[in-house]
């Protein structure tokens, strides 16, 4: 094991991995923090760049950007409310009101140091699990991811503020939403009204970037004045404040990191999933649950912890098993594809030095990302003086073109601008985004996995009630759902105790 | 979400109900078209149809001035009390316009040249700046299109199809 780290440090300490581990560093918070681009599409934009190169500075490339697209997404997320990418979505809900209250630096800080953290403990648990990985995913069947699922759905949607039956409606609209396009199990398709774009479905990263960054910008030009609500409130003196509250809230980052890692190696779940079961545990834990919302640090830490914990887990049923985490795996793979690595239990015999390699690229890369964003907070932090007006035009165009180059299609632009009016919408009528984008994300799983899981039990679905790991797994939405209600309920007693009239916000 | 509100925070008349009985037709046309599909395909959305009905009928009971309306937006909608006060009409008509305008010239003559026209009128109407700081900026940003997407990614920009872009 340990020839094998070090043979993997030996092939990446060249000038030229070095200089390409940089390099995708760079590109990586960069494609993190422009709205619309994200993991996915920078990689899959990269990948060709690496055809030509050797496996390991292709890997070192690859390692580079994944480390450094959550501490991109993060700083856009806390500045401008809109995620460069999907598991930055939950860094916005506690980062943006920080930042409207002065204390972006507060926020950033706290988010790199946690990215760090939790990139090298997800690391280390990549080095450590690796080896032993097959029975991990192998304890998971259909009926476990399906509940897994829907689990990760409905702690999304309860854990709206106040809002949990709204969360559910956005939620519901999600889901008839993913089941528009191609039937996978069963042929043929649904709700396409003939047209062929639809035939692939509702395409995540058009309807990320309308739901997110257009809606965000939409609002922005209605509302006027500056990003930050009151004049000259973003202050970055909080910088190491920052940085150190993330040592504070150390079982917020240890939590956030074992729940991304552990998600992380869920083939299928994703760092979405990651990032707001660690928020929903955070606020659920936390002795001060209403604070979250409206700027609670902890917001920040917890799911700024889980994606890049996420990020090197999500590794294990990548090359394990062949199984990609999500999407940014699935185009991973198409690297270790294109360089002749076949994934599976031989790519760590054949493959060892640039496998390693890979893993000592990530982790350094989480840690010099981490740095370079904080570089980078004080020019950025400026942004978000700048009166909307100015802002707006030229972001609205960054994310449609950034839609468009997903796949070249114009008609992505088209949906790109439908989902932000959409998710105008949703903000006027005070309904949360976030479910849409997570059942659009879950639901053709949920699908296939209810399915199997149909199958496997001979047609019968209380399969899902004779296997431990399910049991476990309902008993936690049977929490999720009956939290809110029960607390509620504790309070207007409580308060009906002290002689008070009941609280209608929660 | 402006109007007169309930005693629980919802806005009262027709207008309070609106959001929920549309989402509520959109579910039950959802389950109605899942009837044209087979057995094994509309399973799954008859079930989410099926789920999203209750919770549209949840919701718009729980915007009704009664008792049982006030307990459930007790129990599952407290934060919504807080009613927000809606940004003037023509502002919202304008930005959506906005939006809708430069996604059908980034079709029609291309990324571009929409790029450049969009950031110019969007700063000399919007943000009352001179033409000239609005052609320098709608520039800026084309340029900046143009050398990130163009250039760095070698991606062709779509030249519209009026210039021979293909849908």
């Amino acid at each position: 094991m340990l020839t094998a780290w070090l043979s993997g440090l030996t092939g990446l300490l060249h000038t030229q991995e070095l200089l390409v581990l940089f390099l995708g560093m760079i590109l990586g918070l960069f494609f993190g923090a422009i709205p619309g681009l994200g993991g996915t599409t920078g990689l899959a934009l990269l990948l060709p760049l690496t055809y030509g190169m050797h496996p390991i500075t292709a890997l070192a490339m690859a390692g580079g950007v994944m480390g450094a697209i959550p501490m991109g997404g993060s700083i856009s997320a806390i500045l401008l409310n809109t995620p460069g990418s999907a598991p930055n979505a939950a860094t916005c809900l506690d980062g943006y009101p920080l930042a409207q209250q002065g204390k972006a630096g507060l926020a950033i800080g706290a988010a790199a140091s946690a990215n760090s953290i939790g990139g090298l403990i997800g690391t280390l648990t990549l080095l450590a699990v690796l080896p032993i990985s097959t029975r991990l995913v192998l304890a998971f069947g259909p009926p476990e991811f399906f509940l897994l699922s829907v689990l990760a759905l409905v702690m999304v949607a309860c854990s709206t503020r106040g809002k949990m039956l709204r969360g559910l409606v956005a939620a519901g609209f999600g889901m008839m939403l993913a089941m528009v396009g191609y039937d996978q199990m069963n042929g043929g398709t649904r709700y396409t009204f003939g047209v062929e774009y639809l035939w692939d479905g509702v395409r995540l990263v058009p309807a990320l970037v309308g739901l997110f960054a257009v809606a965000e910008m939409i609002n922005l030009w209605v509302e006027g004045g500056s990003v930050a609500r009151t004049d000259g409130n973003v202050r970055i003196t909080r910088m190491t404040d920052g940085l150190m509250e993330t040592f504070r809230h150390w079982p917020v980052v240890l939590r956030g990191s074992v729940i991304g890692t552990v998600v992380g190696a869920i083939p299928g779940v994703g760092g979405t999933v990651a990032a707001f079961l660690s928020y929903s545990a955070t606020v659920q834990f936390s002795k001060d649950p209403e604070s979250f919302g409206h700027g609670n640090i902890a917001g920040v830490i917890a799911p700024e912890a889980a994606i890049n914990a996420k990020d090197s887990s999500s590794l294990i049923p990548t090359l394990a098993f062949g199984i990609p985490g999500g999407a940014e795996m699935a185009v991973f793979l198409g690297i270790l594809v294109l360089h002749g690595m076949q994934p599976g239990p031989l790519i760590l015999i054949k493959n060892q030095t640039e496998i390693y390699g890979l893993i000592w690229a990530l982790t350094a890369s989480c840690v010099l990302a981490s740095m370079g964003g904080l570089l980078l907070v004080r020019p950025l932090s400026r942004l978000t003086l700048l009166p909307s007006s100015i802002l707006v035009p030229p972001v609205l165009c960054i994310a449609l073109v950034g839609s468009w180059a997903v796949d070249r299609s114009i008609e992505n632009v088209i949906l790109t601008a439908a989902f932000g009016m959409l998710g105008y919408g949703m903000i006027r009528f005070g309904y949360p985004r976030l479910p849409v984008i997570i059942s659009l994300v879950l639901g053709a799983g949920i699908e296939r996995t209810w399915e199997q899981s149909i199958a496997m039990g001979d047609g019968d679905a209380l399969i899902l009630l004779q296997r431990p790991i399910c049991l476990l797994l309902l008993l936690c939405l049977s929490s999720a759902v009956l939290f809110s209600p029960t607390r509620a309920l504790f309070r207007l007693l409580a308060m009906r105790r002290a002689g008070r009239p009941p609280r209608l916000i929660a | 979400m402006s109007g007169t509100s309930a005693p629980h925070g919802v806005p009262s008349g027709p207008g309070g109900y609106a959001l929920p009985l549309v989402l509520l037709a959109l579910a039950i046309g959802f389950i109605v078209m899942a009837q044209r599909f087979g057995a094994a395909s509309r399973a799954m959305p008859q079930l989410v149809g099926g789920t999203m009905v209750i919770f549209c009928l949840l919701d718009a009971l729980s915007r009704t001035n009664t008792e049982l309306g006030r307990r459930l937006s007790r129990w599952v909608n407290p934060a919504v009390s807080a009613v927000s006060v809606a940004p003037p009409r023509h502002r919202q008509r304008v930005a959506l316009a906005g939006l809708t305008a430069l996604v059908v010239a980034m079709i029609l003559v291309g990324v571009l040249p929409a790029v450049a026209a969009f950031g110019l009128l969007a700063l000399r109407y919007r943000a009352g700046r001179s033409w000239l700081m609005g052609a320098t900026l709608g520039g800026a940003v084309a340029l900046a299109i143009w050398l990130l997407f163009g250039l760095l990614l070698a991606l062709p920009l779509f030249p519209g199809l009026l210039f021979g872009g293909v849908w």
